[in-house]
């Protein structure tokens, strides 16, 4: 390993992480219907890589906590959609429009998924943003909280990592092409 | 620069950190109030805004997640006395991230450094942490240009015009910034430089660090008494 790929990893790491957490920040101040707060943890797996987009996300969760305290509790979404989005790559996400669109879809599924356990046994259900409206809803008709946790995630995530798939789609357009040398972590 | 300074830091995050996990529900607010306050006096009151703004967050959030275990059925006595581990460790990691966060940067990465942190992740911590209100000043600026031209205020397809008008110059901040530090970083060897002295012989406190420390220790285990004696 080259100095010149551990550098490069940490500052794709570092300017990922910033995006994630300073995203939201303008989103909440333009109060845009969205969280897109996994633009940079997508942009680090295309870029360097799964491991790139788990420092990316873990790093993010961690500097987030002082910020939102609930949020170490969702380390291993941030896991899973590098995880989502190291897998998919390779059938067209994030190079073509129409698989981004479906697969984009997908990665909101899947966050939905596997967050809803940890709203519903670590948090009791509550999420403290809008799908909880959602959640309740789904609660009143006799689901159980799980199953109103996971309706209520299916209904809100996709459309969010839609959105969050095509800002980084048109990202990655504009983006030079040295930055698609894969560094090494 | 003063090493001990850091890892008093860290030991009191630590120490916070654990005795948040420690100490029951309600009582981690009396728990929390006199350990910040310990932290407050012992340190000089450095930590006051930090302190309050912790507090604030605690508070809300206990409130959110008692209202809806008090719903669901549980009693005022469980809210008090039983443990979450979950609450405990938002609210541990939450401040002890604060505190850490609060210090001068080149400390705590010499801390870090005597503790055998990888420093990678030391220095991909700090960097996060010295760019946020970079990131945060440049988007409030960025909106209110736009919202100067009449475009952010537009209904919803304003507002995602705006999105899309920031995120290009916050990337570009971002990019510029990290490529200047990635090569003064190269150019000064900083992952080529030995390790410093290996864990145990570089490691100090100050004398002000180890009364905070004892007495954080003492904090949680008061309250945790106080939790056994009402139960």
């Amino acid at each position: 390993m080259t100095t010149l790929s551990r550098t490069k990893f940490l500052a794709l790491v570092v300017v990922c992480a910033c995006l994630n957490l300073g995203t939201g920040f303008v989103v909440a101040t333009i109060r845009l219907p969205f969280y897109l707060d996994s633009i940079g943890t997508v942009l680090a797996t295309m870029l360097g890589g799964v491991w790139a987009g788990i420092a990316c996300g873990l790093l993010s969760v961690l500097v987030g906590t002082a910020y939102t305290p609930t949020l170490w509790a969702y380390a291993g979404t941030t896991v899973a959609i590098a995880g989502y989005v190291a897998a998919v790559r390779r059938v067209g996400y994030l190079q073509r429009l129409i698989p981004t669109v479906f697969l984009g879809l997908g990665l909101g599924v899947v966050s939905a998924i596997v967050s809803a356990p940890v709203t519903t046994f670590v948090w009791k259900g509550v999420s403290f943003s809008g799908a909880d409206a959602i959640t309740a809803f789904f609660s009143a008709t006799g689901e159980t909280l799980l199953n109103s946790v996971v309706l209520g995630g299916i209904a809100t995530d996709p459309v969010d990592k839609l959105v969050t798939s095509l800002v980084v789609l048109a990202v990655l357009r504009r983006l030079p092409k040295k930055w698609f040398e894969k560094p090494q972590a | 620069m003063n090493t001990s300074r850091g890892m008093d830091r860290l030991l009191i995050a630590l120490l916070l950190l654990s005795s948040g996990v420690v100490v029951p529900n309600l009582l981690l607010l009396p728990s929390s109030v006199v350990a910040c306050s310990i932290v407050t006096i012992v340190h000089k009151g450095k930590f006051v805004t930090t302190v309050l703004r912790f507090l604030t967050l605690w508070l809300c959030l206990y409130l959110l997640v008692a209202t809806g275990r008090y719903i669901s059925g549980a009693s005022l006595r469980s809210l008090v006395v039983q443990g979450s581990g979950s609450l405990g460790l938002a609210l541990g990691v939450s401040f002890s991230v604060l505190l850490v966060v609060t210090g001068p940067p080149a400390e705590t990465l010499q801390a870090f450094e005597r503790l055998r942190v990888p420093r990678g992740f030391a220095y991909a911590l700090l960097s996060v942490l010295r760019l946020l209100p970079e990131i945060k000043d440049v988007g409030s600026r960025q909106i209110a240009l736009l919202e100067l031209k009449g475009i952010a205020g537009r209904g919803f397809r304003g507002r995602c015009v705006a999105y899309g008008r920031i995120i290009g110059p916050l990337l570009v901040l971002l990019l510029e910034r990290q490529s200047t530090h990635a090569r003064s970083l190269e150019a000064r060897g900083f992952f080529e430089l030995r390790r410093l002295r290996p864990i145990g012989r570089g490691v100090t406190l100050t004398g002000r660090g180890v009364i905070s420390a004892i007495l954080l220790l003492l904090n949680a285990v008061l309250w945790c008494w106080v939790a056994r004696w009402i139960s």
